[in-house]
């Protein structure tokens, strides 16, 4: 029963952040499908959640992650929870007046491995040790990671536009020098569960 | 002062954290529809058990009613906060959860006696001291009252298939008569330890709870 009831508040806190996470990903038609299947793959392993709201949340994502890689690829398939959400959107297509546009076909030209780490930290708001527990790899690979795609977009987004080829960009891997956790626009921190800090995404 | 390699760092940081792209059904969902599909889904994953009845509510009932020779009450249920005058001052509040996700909060207080004053300040004092909540074992409780049902309820009255107490009983109601029948059985059990004769002392309290949202 305490599983549950930590469960339940974790979700209730991070419902919606996980609706934002799985929409950034899948678009708003898919978004609130693959968001129940993540809430009942959540209920169904009750009993593997850890017992506090922090390493909860991060085990949240880390379950919204696998669900969404199963969505892309299996194609999608309509669950049949119930579909509240989508009265509240009218079909239209927001990306019309996105302003990020040029600096997400930036992140979507990296390699998947990288561009899922800048997302997850610079989305979804995790640092970069939370991020590579939600994408499950180790936290010095996330670092290096991290650094090696932050060098890969300062050279493609520089205004001159000169993007280097694959040789530079090699070569100026090491030269990244911004420390993986120093990611500035921290979140905020909120208090969910048994008091535990987390940080939620933006 | 601001490095310039600080600087691109910046901008870097900037550029990327809005880069984020529209997200407009998490911006428009409202706190019930978020709730409602936590609800959904836990029902999905944990679906309720078939073959409860609500013969449970029966033999709950009669026991709440004998317990009440030592100690115990149903928790009246209410769909909004308006809370009975007793429960302004209640003795004890806590706040669960039901098995569809709806979240209570119960307040137990009113307690009186036919026969001990005595047991009433053990009463209170038992439940402003414990974590009730706690302490009640829910599941036992539970499995107990299905062994009961299982046998033909308390008194082995069986009931007919059309009877409305045949009908299946919610998981929430039955969680929330465990939980009413759990406590009683522990107040029963302390006053019993503390050597009050519960036949004699008569001891009742009241409780309220507040779920919204529940599946009753």
């Amino acid at each position: 029963m305490r599983a549950e009831a930590i469960l339940q508040d974790v979700l209730t806190t991070s419902a919606r952040d996980l609706l934002r996470y799985c929409e950034y990903r899948l678009g708003p038609d898919e978004a609130e499908d693959v968001l129940s299947e993540v809430l009942v793959a959540a209920w169904r392993r009750a009993d593997d959640l850890p017992d506090n709201g922090h390493d909860a949340r991060l085990w949240l994502f880390g379950i919204a992650r696998n669900t969404v890689l199963n969505a892309r690829r299996s194609g999608r398939r309509r669950s049949n929870l119930g579909h509240q959400l989508r009265r509240h959107h009218d079909g239209t297509d927001a990306r019309a007046a996105d302003a990020g546009l040029d600096v997400r076909d930036a992140v979507d030209r990296l390699e998947p491995d990288l561009a899922e780490l800048i997302r997850t930290v610079h989305w979804d708001g995790f640092t970069v040790a939370e991020a590579a527990r939600v994408l499950d790899i180790p936290s010095s690979t996330a670092t290096s990671r991290y650094q090696r795609a932050r060098t890969m977009l300062r050279r493609s987004l520089a205004p001159d536009g000169d993007a280097p080829g694959p040789a530079e960009t090699e070569h100026r891997r090491d030269r990244a020098a911004t420390p993986a956790d120093r990611v500035p626009d921290r979140p905020r921190l909120r208090t969910v569960g048994s008091g535990q800090e987390v940080a939620p995404a933006r | 002062m601001t490095s310039p390699r600080q600087t691109d760092d910046d901008h870097l940081d900037a550029l990327l954290n809005a880069s984020s792209p529209p997200a407009p059904l998490a911006g428009a969902a409202t706190e019930t529809d978020l709730a409602t599909l936590v609800a959904e889904a836990r029902t999905a994953a944990i679906p309720p058990r078939p073959g409860r009845t609500r013969r449970h509510l029966t033999a709950v009932s009669a026991a709440v009613v004998l317990g009440l020779a030592g100690a115990g009450a149903a928790a009246a249920t209410v769909t909004d906060a308006d809370w009975l005058p007793w429960a302004q001052e209640a003795d004890v509040i806590f706040t669960y959860t039901l098995p569809s996700g709806a979240v209570c909060e119960e307040r137990i207080g009113d307690v009186g006696s036919s026969g001990d004053p005595e047991a009433v300040e053990a009463t209170r004092e038992f439940f402003r001291d414990n974590d009730v909540l706690a302490l009640a074992d829910v599941d036992a409780m539970i499995a107990q009252i299905r062994q009961e049902d299982a046998s033909g309820g308390e008194d082995g009255t069986e009931v007919s298939a059309d009877d409305p107490d045949a009908q299946p009983m919610s998981a929430d109601m039955e969680y929330g008569l465990a939980l009413g029948r759990a406590i009683s059985d522990l107040v029963t059990a302390e006053l019993r330890s503390q050597g009050f004769d519960t036949d004699a002392a008569g001891v009742s309290y009241s409780g309220q709870a507040w779920c919204p949202g529940a599946d009753w």
